[in-house]
Parts: structure tokens; C-alpha cells; sequence
């Protein structure tokens, strides 16, 4: 007992592995992190937006010295690893990059490369490859000065605007493996969301950084890990319809009859089918159906009657066509920068793994020139809390 | 996950010619049948082991390749990965030290059996009354070569999928097969039960 009691304590000696640990407040979080090319065209610029704990607990409202949850830095270097590190000089402390929520990338990067980027975040244990990613009209850096007003830490209110696409359906959500998965994919291309900077509002004095609106809204479209093209916000909808990630969001469609007059429809489900089709003479063509099911957000009721169910179908036929335009605008904004979004080379491949390979090779040729068809299934379920009387 | 044998038939073989190799270490429980107090029971457990063990390695490899699709092929550590991409509601985050806490102390498990195994064995060669006496030197051994053999983790991954699986197959699979025909021609393997 005693000789076991000995072996015991002689392992905790030598077996406590903790050689690489690192204490809680030696540790910088960082919440999120910006690439932006440089000034010197062979370096870049890497921000990174830290927690500070210690004003996490604090209430603003005592006016007067009240200092944000978060403070930036920002340092150039050869590539990111390099620029992370130089960071180190100004903040003393090694950044910790586990609890990074979103990567944000510059236009002008995005346009060059962002491979050793992407490569960096895999390769390095500490950053989860479930961190979103986006893509910024402007510079990464002035996104993550921007100060926020929702979340304390901004990062964290970038990380949620990004999630709110499934309430609005106008921007495309993407991690970093899904991006890598489909950058790898022969045919496939990826489609990150875009956030776009706005005016400068008045600061207020005690902060040292500007307070600006952020809007996240459409996408961009990555061939090769750069940036190619850029889907608006009706385009990323008709992606997102293809690619059956529509949650939820509003369809604004005409009234039928009174065209000037719009109205609300919300989106409450719906999912994608991709056929594709080779014929006999090897003419390759894709099937898309779209199911959609809503109810009416807000209508002039005085404009039509829903009391009689053949208005109804006059209101989804509407809709139908609103969703159909979206999505033969985003296949024609894609066919014209030949960049497969919605997977369809991959669809094919599943469905004909043998014909696959002698497709494959001039799939960018045929990809433009791919006959598309769309069928939309719109159907209206409910008319919220009212509905309109029977008319006298 | 489809097309299913998009490629053929072929290069599932050759993975699984690999992996079905990390089975035939089994092999080592041989050196521990003399010394269990049931030996009869040995190859249903050894069988049981094998097939839980498989079972639980083609789920995880399912929802790994369900997950890292065409990425699989670059990642060191796939389950690892895969632990760290779960992630329920706000609630469920970060279950990576329970994977690493099982996988480390699979390692340990696994080191500690093939110690063993290396020193029992060892010791018989040597014709030792005591196997206590080299486990000490053995262990020095064995410390030295995990640092001395390979210069960094390509090479590793290089020997063990590239150059070792021919001879996996004779010391694993070749030379008890070889063992076994010898004995049961003897008559000896009769004798002993």
C-alpha cells in the first residue's frame, strides 16, 4: 500500500502535463480578426479586436470615463502569422485566437489571395474552423474600429449579423470549412457574405473609436481563394432559394393589379431540389424546384379581397414569379462570372459518377452555357392575425 | 457521401488494406494468453474487442467523412476536428478534452500493453528467469528511439502508410500464420489444450 502510495505521488511529479500551460490572464482573447493588404505590397495588415474582461461587468451609464469592452491593434507583417506576432510588441501578451467568431477580410485583399489566409487558420490548432467568415466593401480594420451599440464586444454583434440571415435570407452564411470544402471542390466555388461600411456618425468624445452603421447584405463570390464578384442582396436570396438555405424573410411583391403598391409576404419554409439531366446526345441540363411556404405580412387590404380563396392563388402565383426572378438572376449573374455557386458540377457528379469525368474538364466551359430550368412552388398558408371581411 | 464507389472498388480496398492492418496488432494479446487465469475466454473476448472497436470506427468514420468531405485527406487529426465543430445551441461547446482525454488515455493503454508485450518477450528470448530486471533499460530504449527515430511528423506518416505495411503484414499477420501451421503440423497445439 505504501510502495502504491509512493508510485502515485512519484507520477504526479512527472506526469502532470501541463508544461504548455498558459494562465487565464496572461492569455489576450481575441474576438475577431481582420485581414487588409498593406501599404508595402509584400506585407499585411492584420487587426484584431481583443476582449478586455475587466470592462465586460461595467454599466456605461456612469458617463463620464466608462472605456469599451474591446480595444483593436493592428500590425502589418509577411503573412498573417508573422503579423499576429508583431502584434505581441504593442500588447505584450500572446493573442489567443480559440474564441475568434468571425474572420473578416478586406475587399482589396479578398481581390489578390486569401490562400496562405486560409491556410494559417487551418493550420494553426487554435482557431476553430467554425469561425465565420466575411467579406468587407472597404478595409477589414475600419469594420472592427467601428464601435457597436448592441453587443459590448462588436465582434460578437459582426457574428450575430451574420447569423441573422436566416431572418432576413439576404446574405449567405459560411464557416471556414465550408469555404475550404468548396474551394477544393473541382467545380464548386464559395460564396461569402458582405458587409458594407457606412458614414462616419458623430463620435462621442470619451471613445476613441468612430461609431458607423454596418450593414451585412449580399455576397461574394471566391474563385481560387480570390474574390471575383460580388451577388446584391436579391441575387444572394435567389442563391440561398437554390441552395435551400432560405429560413425565413420577406417577400415584397407587387400587388396583382395595383403594380405600385408592394406587399409583405414571410417566408416560413422552404427547400431546394436540383436535377440534374443528360439527354441522350449528351446535352447536360439542370432542374431546379423550389418550395416556398409563407403567410401575408402586410398587405392594403383594400386592394384585394382574401376572404375568397382564388385571390390567394393570385397572390402566390405573384410571389412565384418574385422568387423565380431571384433565382434566374442569381444562376445568370453566376453563369456570367462562370462560377459554380450552387454546387451543380457536384450534383451532376452524384447523379452520373461515370459520364462525371469527361464533364469535368471543360466544365467551365459548359458551365455558362448550362441550360437552367426553374420551377417555384409558392404556397401562402395564413393571413396572420386578420383577415379581411366578407365584402358587402 | 455519394456516389458510392464512384472511383471503383480498388481504392476502398487500399484503405482498407491500411486500416485492417491496425487490426492485426491484436496480434500482441498472444503474448498475454499464458498469463490470464481463463485462457479459454481469450478469443471470444479478443473477438468482442475487435468487432466493438470496428463498429465504433466506421460510425466515427462516417460522420467524419460526412463532415470533412474532401478535406479528410489533409487534416492530422480529423477527430480532433470533428470535436471541435460541435457545438449545441450555446450549451454544448468545446467537448475536444473529453475526445483527447479518451484518445490520451487510449495511448497510454495501448503503450503500456505493447511495453509489456516487448519486454515478456524480450525476456523469454534471453532465457530470463525474471522479466523485472530489463524493464527499466528496455523503457530507456524505447524513450531514446521515440526521439532518435523520426526527425518530424511527414516522415512518421510517410513510414507507417508508405514504407511499413509490407512488413506489418509479415511480423503481424506472416509469421504467426507461419507459427500456427508449424505447431498444428507438430501435433503440439493439440497437446496443449
Amino acid at each position: 500500500m505504501k510502495k502504491l502510495l509512493l508510485l502515485t505521488l512519484a507520477l504526479t511529479l512527472f506526469m502532470s502535463g501541463c508544461w504548455s500551460r498558459v494562465e487565464l490572464e496572461e492569455r489576450i482573447i481575441v474576438a475577431a480578426v481582420g485581414f487588409d493588404t498593406a501599404k508595402d505590397p509584400d506585407k499585411i495588415e492584420v487587426t484584431a479586436q481583443i476582449i478586455m474582461p475587466g470592462q465586460l461587468g461595467t454599466t456605461d451609464n456612469g458617463g463620464g470615463n466608462s472605456k469599451e469592452a474591446v480595444n483593436v491593434y493592428t500590425d502589418t507583417g509577411y503573412n498573417v502569422f508573422d503579423a499576429l506576432r508583431n502584434i505581441t510588441r504593442q500588447t505584450g501578451k500572446k493573442l489567443f485566437l480559440a474564441e475568434i467568431g468571425v474572420f473578416i477580410v478586406g475587399e482589396s485583399l479578398a481581390r489578390k489571395d486569401i490562400g496562405s489566409v486560409m491556410d494559417f487558420i487551418r493550420r494553426d490548432a487554435e482557431p476553430n474552423i467554425r469561425s465565420w467568415v466575411v467579406v468587407v466593401k472597404g478595409r477589414a480594420k475600419e469594420a472592427l474600429e467601428t464601435q457597436l451599440t448592441v453587443e459590448k464586444v462588436w465582434a460578437l454583434q459582426i457574428t450575430k449579423m451574420i447569423q441573422a440571415a436566416k431572418f432576413n435570407a439576404k446574405a449567405p452564411m459560411i464557416d471556414i470549412l465550408d469555404f475550404e470544402k468548396a474551394t477544393r471542390s473541382a467545380t464548386t466555388r464559395p460564396v461569402v457574405p458582405v458587409m458594407t461600411i457606412g458614414q462616419e456618425k458623430e463620435t462621442s468624445q470619451n471613445s476613441m473609436y468612430p461609431s458607423r452603421k454596418l450593414v451585412l447584405g449580399g455576397s461574394a463570390i471566391f474563385k481560387d481563394y480570390s474574390l471575383v464578384g460580388c451577388l446584391d442582396e436579391g441575387e444572394s436570396r435567389g442563391f440561398l432559394w437554390i441552395d435551400g438555405e432560405v429560413k425565413s424573410g420577406i417577400v415584397v411583391v407587387p400587388h396583382p393589379g395595383g403594380e405600385e403598391q408592394l406587399m409583405a409576404l414571410e417566408i416560413i419554409r422552404a427547400s431546394s431540389e436540383v436535377k440534374p439531366a443528360i439527354s441522350n446526345d449528351g446535352n447536360m441540363s439542370i432542374k431546379i424546384k423550389v418550395n416556398e411556404e409563407g403567410n401575408i405580412g402586410e398587405i392594403r387590404p383594400d386592394h384585394i379581397e382574401l376572404f375568397y380563396p382564388e385571390n390567394i392563388k393570385m397572390l402566390e402565383k405573384a410571389k412565384q414569379t418574385v422568387i423565380q426572378n431571384e433565382v434566374l438572376a442569381a444562376i445568370e449573374k453566376a453563369q456570367d462570372l462562370n462560377a459554380d455557386i450552387f454546387g451543380f458540377g457536384e450534383a451532376v457528379r452524384r447523379k452520373y459518377p461515370k459520364e462525371w469525368p469527361q464533364y469535368e474538364k471543360k466544365w467551365d466551359e459548359l458551365f455558362p452555357l448550362l441550360d437552367v430550368q426553374v420551377e417555384v412552388e409558392a404556397k401562402i398558408r395564413r393571413t396572420g392575425m386578420i383577415i379581411n371581411p366578407q365584402p358587402d | 457521401m455519394l456516389p458510392v464507389l464512384e472511383k471503383g472498388i480498388i481504392p476502398v480496398l487500399k484503405g482498407a488494406y491500411l486500416a485492417a492492418l491496425f487490426f492485426t496488432e491484436t496480434v500482441v494479446m498472444l503474448m498475454i494468453i499464458p498469463y490470464l487465469n481463463r485462457p479459454s475466454d481469450v478469443k471470444r473476448a479478443v473477438v468482442k474487442g475487435v468487432i466493438t472497436v470496428g463498429f465504433f470506427m466506421a460510425i466515427l468514420m462516417f460522420i467524419i467523412v460526412g463532415l470533412l468531405d474532401g478535406l479528410i485527406a489533409d487534416i492530422n487529426f480529423p477527430t480532433l476536428k470533428l470535436a471541435r465543430y460541435i457545438k449545441l445551441g450555446e450549451l454544448v461547446e468545446r467537448v475536444e478534452p473529453i475526445i483527447m482525454l479518451a484518445w490520451i488515455g487510449g495511448g497510454f493503454i495501448k503503450v503500456t500493453v505493447f511495453y509489456y508485450c516487448t519486454v515478456l518477450a524480450i525476456a523469454q528470448w534471453l532465457n530470463l528467469r525474471d522479466f523485472k530486471s530489463i524493464v527499466l533499460p528496455i523503457g530507456a530504449l524505447v524513450t531514446v528511439l521515440s526521439i532518435v527515430l523520426w526527425d518530424n511528423v511527414v516522415q512518421l506518416v510517410y513510414q507507417i502508410s508508405g514504407v511499413m505495411p509490407p512488413y506489418f503484414l509479415i511480423i503481424q499477420v506472416g509469421i504467426p500464420t507461419l507459427l500456427l501451421i508449424l505447431t498444428s503440423l507438430k501435433g503440439k497445439g493439440e497437446k496443449h489444450r
